[in-house]
């Protein structure tokens, strides 16, 4: 159990890390940085869902949780994106 | 009072083991929080520009000395205005905006010592820096000395002059500050009279081309050269001598009447600077973000409570890579 939980979370890091990488080495190109973005956030929200299904812990209240974290850091994104 | 922070901040019975500033309509509340913050900065930009802006104070001179400085302090001879390629870099800059770019190539196919050799200027060597987003001249110089490949061009031995042109418009949606520097010598071109001498061997011709600051190739002497633009066509603006630090011999002849005020500085002064605005706020959102999880993991851990929640350990894993990944696209770009 600890070793699947220690293996999501470096799946997790490597989701943010490497839409962080593509976003910063997209400095310039708005349209690829929105996109990158988005897709990032949509697989931190999927990993969410995923994570929790396999803990056997999924509620719509954690669904929420993330969609709504999600979010905000999208319009995080897009007040530093100027959009 | 204590009570009251114990519920909004730290995972209590009270609040159901999650902290109240973390309860789904408190997320709700702070995504709507925000876009009322964006919507607002859009509105009050717009209608207020001198108060909420964006701060920039870089001006051609200080860009020029601050340059010749760096190369004094590595032991290089300093490099002359040369009014020729502060037109290329306009162009240049001008183009960008046009074709809306950010690179060294336009999208048409246009290298940088096209628009040198369109400018008149017939050069043995040349390169191009660029930069935008920056607010004062020293950043920009400072990122460009930060960054190898940017440093080598600026600290290249062979090039004797150099031009340069601050542009502000709108690349790729967003507002920019926009600072061309082109470099170059001419064939047979000498060292300006009474600059330094260079302390350091000059490197042989044929160095190296710096991949993301483009050198242009070696031109042989005996290359076709394009005709210079007549003098009609050069704007009338003067700059003064004194605000200069060098000048190549060929430039002492004439006086330097090539930019106008549009291409010479960036001044902008509001009384908010909006990048900075947008670093504190969202800087402090995060940090705030970050340090409720972190003592909602620690808490919950400690207490070994079971409840669904999400994890806080991946929002703030997430919420803290943003947070840099953030504040760093807030600053300037080189390329």
């Amino acid at each position: 159990m600890m070793r699947a939980h220690v293996f999501h979370f470096i799946v997790l890091f490597a989701i943010i890390l490497g839409g962080g990488f593509v976003f910063w080495y997209a400095q310039g190109m708005r349209e690829l940085q929105i996109a990158t973005g988005i897709i990032t956030v949509l697989g931190y929200v999927i990993w969410g869902i995923v994570h929790h299904a396999i803990q056997g812990d999924l509620h719509r209240k954690v669904v929420v949780e993330y969609v709504l974290l999600g979010s905000i850091a999208i319009i995080l994104l897009f007040t530093v994106l100027g959009v | 009072m204590g009570d009251f922070l114990r519920h909004l901040f730290t995972p209590h019975h009270t609040n159901n083991h999650r902290a109240r500033a973390l309860h789904l309509d408190a997320l709700l509340f702070y995504a709507l929080a925000l876009v009322f913050f964006n919507l607002f900065l859009g509105w009050f930009q717009k209608a207020r520009p001198d108060v909420l802006g964006y701060a920039t104070d870089i001006h051609l001179e200080q860009l020029l000395i601050a340059t010749n400085a760096k190369r004094q302090e590595a032991g290089l001879s300093i490099l002359g205005l040369n009014a020729s390629l502060s037109q290329a870099a306009a162009k240049k800059a001008e183009d960008m905006f046009a074709k809306d770019y950010w690179a060294h190539t336009s999208p048409s196919g246009a290298t940088p010592w096209e628009f040198v050799t369109a400018a008149g200027y017939q050069y043995a060597v040349a390169g191009e820096n660029l930069a935008k987003n920056f607010s004062t001249s020293q950043a920009v110089i400072d990122a460009w000395i930060a960054s190898p490949s940017h440093r080598d061009n600026l600290l290249k031995s062979n090039y004797k002059d150099i031009g340069f042109a601050i542009v502000n418009g709108v690349l790729n949606g967003e507002e920019t500050t926009l600072v061309v520097q082109m470099f170059g010598s001419q064939s047979g071109q000498t060292l300006a009279a009474g600059g330094p001498v260079a302390v350091k061997p000059v490197e042989a011709a044929g160095l190296p081309n710096v991949v993301s600051t483009p050198e242009a190739p070696a031109r042989k002497e005996s290359s076709p050269t394009r005709e210079s633009l007549p003098q009609a066509q050069e704007p009338s603006v003067v700059i003064s001598d004194s605000a200069l630090t060098a000048v190549s011999s060929n430039e002492k002849q004439a006086p330097y009447n090539v930019l106008t005020q549009k291409f010479m500085e960036s001044i902008n002064r509001p009384v908010v600077d909006i990048t900075s605005l947008k670093k504190g706020a969202l800087g402090a959102m995060i940090v705030f973000f970050c340090a409720l999880f972190i003592l909602d993991a620690w808490i919950v851990t400690r207490r070994r409570i079971t409840r669904v929640a999400g994890h806080s350990l991946a929002h703030t894993m997430f919420f803290g890579i943003l947070f840099f990944i953030l504040i760093r696209s807030l600053g300037g770009s080189i390329l």
